[in-house]
């Protein structure tokens, strides 16, 4: 997996939070990316590597709360650290329920903006990681024949070669032969890792 | 009303209980009947009154007449005047030979019109029934009964006399049930009794009035309860709308300064966590440190915008001439209209009323109307950026100033609360210009509102009054 260095991005309407949050979060050696609205961040263009974005609750056009839907419904993966002015008890609800990682009331102390934007990279990492994992193996799977996928499914819910081949209408032998296929293919050391790579193929709706 | 009667002697009769008053007289001697009449009409010719006298047995119309001229020296003089009239009862109430309570009670109200007719303070009548017959006697009740409506509320007083022996005690009831009250006398001593129905009446009457005494008490009760309550309504309004104009104010008041002070904090712990890094990065350091200058100062303007919005002082009030105060703040920014490309024109009215007003505060309402209106075009490139400025008299004699510009104009949804305190659609702005010229323009008797330019773009508008003396 490449290594790419995070981004921070900064949405906000005021310059002085813009620059102040620009210059907190680059004193610590972050990339930081500034946007005056959400629309502007929605238009950009953005590199692919660890993010989070740094949001205001209240913004001009589009507001922090509806582009956090926004992107959720893009299936955009990037966790949110909310800070506003007047954070009330629903609208942090609201947010948290959301996905947002961290709801900070201004004015908020550099340290912690600081610990949740870490906190939050670490996540976005680690999520991008699995993600990542999860494609490699969807990208293994997609290379076996539909007679293999057909075995694999037998083969992690417990059933015998002489089940499977009973059950296909095949001989035990073709059986034997389609499994080591399977886990070549799948990268599989053993039974029980070719079921937990299953499992984890799941979980994640195959991609279109 | 029946106070007056009520004292022991024949003067009660004289007196007469009270206008409207039909009562009866139950008599033994002949003596006692004459000693009340001749009271009752002396009395009521000294006063002026008509008296009519309709005699029966055991009197004459002579006896009477006679006993009357006693009494009354100058008597003849009455008669003259169809003031007395002394008549036979016979003649009165049976003129057809029989009686007729009908028609009697139609010349009754004959004989009123014309005594009414003729003015007279009072009238007194007096009638006897030893006429009567046991077998006209049920007619005649009806016929007395009857009376009572044609007495009225009329200045009118009818007594009427029955002989103590003659009448049994059917009689009696019947007499009394008729009347309204009824004077006896016997051994030597009068009586005043009540009727049932005038007790009954009397005691209706007091019940009613005490009743709407009562009513009006606590109708008034509660009408100041009700007004209490209204007031107390009211001052509890009065109080929730300032509570929540100030709770909203304080909402915006605080989330304003919040955003500098957020502003200031971020650039500060950037400012040391630079000085702080090996290197220092003192650049980097500098830039936190002249954000945080930045935010410091807006902070500032904003307690500065909240306080010129709440200022109690009352204005300066000279002669302003607007076209004057027009041309100083022009003057003040036609250079930075120039930097930014601006076409500043300007069409002022001439011969224009003055306008009593705080100078310097009207300068920074059109300085303010002119900033915006720059600030609303200086980005645009692809269409003329030209600002109007224009003062002129209305129908009204006023003053009104507008600013228009060329720029993107005002989205309809927020032109409802550019005027509100805080609300900006500027990134940098205050929220505070508009509030507060809104409100200098309103000290000084005017209007200040914003409405859509044509083809594009916004005009700000102001109104102000003349000053007296140029209206005369």
């Amino acid at each position: 997996m490449k290594h790419d260095s995070p981004t921070v991005f900064v949405i906000d309407d005021d310059p002085l939070i813009r620059n102040g949050v620009r210059s907190l979060i680059g004193s610590v050696g972050l990339q930081v990316l500034t946007f005056g609205s959400a629309l502007d961040f929605l238009r950009s263009t953005r590199p692919d590597a660890p993010a989070c974005l740094v949001l205001d609750v209240r913004l001009p056009d589009l507001s922090g709360l509806d582009l956090q839907r926004e992107l959720r419904e893009s299936d955009i993966h990037i966790p949110i650290i909310f800070i506003t002015g007047h954070g009330d008890i629903p609208m942090t609800v609201e947010a948290m329920k959301a996905g947002a990682v961290e709801f900070l009331t201004k004015p908020f102390r550099g340290q912690n903006l600081l610990e949740a934007v870490q906190g939050a990279l670490a996540r976005d990492r680690a999520a991008r990681q699995e993600r990542a994992e999860i494609a490699e193996l969807r990208k293994c799977f997609d290379t076996l024949s539909p007679r293999e996928r057909e075995v694999l499914g037998m083969v992690v819910t417990g059933l015998l070669n002489k089940q499977i081949a009973a059950e296909l209408g095949i001989s035990e032998l073709t059986v034997k032969t389609h499994r080591a296929h399977i886990m070549e293919k799948m990268r599989a050391g053993s039974l029980a890792e070719l079921v937990h790579i299953s499992d984890r193929l799941r979980t994640v709706p195959p991609r279109e | 009303m029946a106070s007056e009667p009520r004292r022991a002697s024949v003067d009660v009769v004289g007196d007469v209980a009270a206008w409207g008053a039909h009562f009866c007289l139950f008599y033994e001697t002949k003596q006692d009947l004459l000693d009340t009449l001749i009271s009752y009409c002396k009395s009521g010719l000294e006063k002026d009154e008509y008296c009519l006298w309709i005699v029966a047995e055991p009197l004459t119309i002579v006896e009477a007449r006679a006993a009357l001229k006693n009494a009354v020296p100058d008597l003849d003089r009455y008669f003259a005047d169809s003031r007395l009239e002394i008549v036979a009862a016979r003649d009165w109430f049976l003129p057809g030979g029989a009686f007729d309570g009908k028609s009697l009670t139609a010349s009754w109200y004959e004989k009123l019109a014309s005594l009414s007719a003729r003015g007279y303070p009072g009238m007194r009548i007096t009638g006897d029934t030893t006429w009567l017959s046991k077998k006209e006697w049920t007619h005649f009740c009806d016929y007395e009964d009857g009376l009572n409506e044609v007495i009225g509320n009329q200045r009118l007083a009818v007594l009427c006399t029955y002989p103590l022996a003659a009448c049994g005690a059917p009689q009696i009831l019947d007499v009394v049930r008729t009347h309204q009250f009824v004077l006896a006398r016997r051994h030597g001593n009068w009586d005043v009794l009540e009727t049932a129905t005038l007790k009954r009446a009397k005691a209706e009457l007091k019940g009613h009035n005490e009743e709407l005494e009562r009513r009006v008490a606590e109708r008034t009760s509660e009408l100041m309860k009700a007004s209490e309550a209204l007031r107390e309504a009211q001052a509890e309004l009065a109080r929730a709308t300032r509570l929540t104009a100030m709770g909203e104010l304080t909402a915006s008041i605080a989330h304003e300064l919040k955003q500098p002070l957020a502003g200031a904090v971020a650039n500060s712990d950037a400012c040391l966590a630079w000085l702080s890094s090996q290197p220092p990065n003192l650049e980097e350091a500098r830039a936190a440190a002249d954000h945080m200058i930045e935010a410091a100062t807006r902070a500032s303007h904003i307690i500065g915008g909240i306080q010129a919005l709440f200022r109690k002082a009352a204005p300066e009030r000279t002669k302003v001439n607007i076209n004057e105060v027009i041309e100083e703040t022009l003057g003040l920014i036609r250079g930075d209209a120039l930097r930014n490309n601006v076409s500043l024109q300007t069409e002022l009215g001439s011969q224009l009323p003055t306008v009593l007003g705080d100078r310097v505060q009207l300068q920074q309402v059109v300085l303010n109307l002119v900033m915006n209106g720059i600030e609303a075009i200086r980005t645009l490139d692809d269409r003329t950026r030209q600002l109007r400025v224009r003062s002129a008299r209305d129908e009204a004699n006023q003053v009104v100033v507008a600013i228009a510009d060329s720029g993107p104009g005002i989205d309809p949804q927020v032109v409802g609360r550019i005027f509100e305190p805080f609300y900006t659609t500027k990134p940098q702005g205050t929220g505070m210009g508009l509030a507060i010229s809104r409100s200098i323009i309103e000290a000084h008797g005017g209007r200040l509102w914003a409405e859509p330019n044509t083809p594009r773009g916004a005009t700000f508008q102001c109104t102000l009054p003349a000053s007296i003396e140029s209206v005369q």
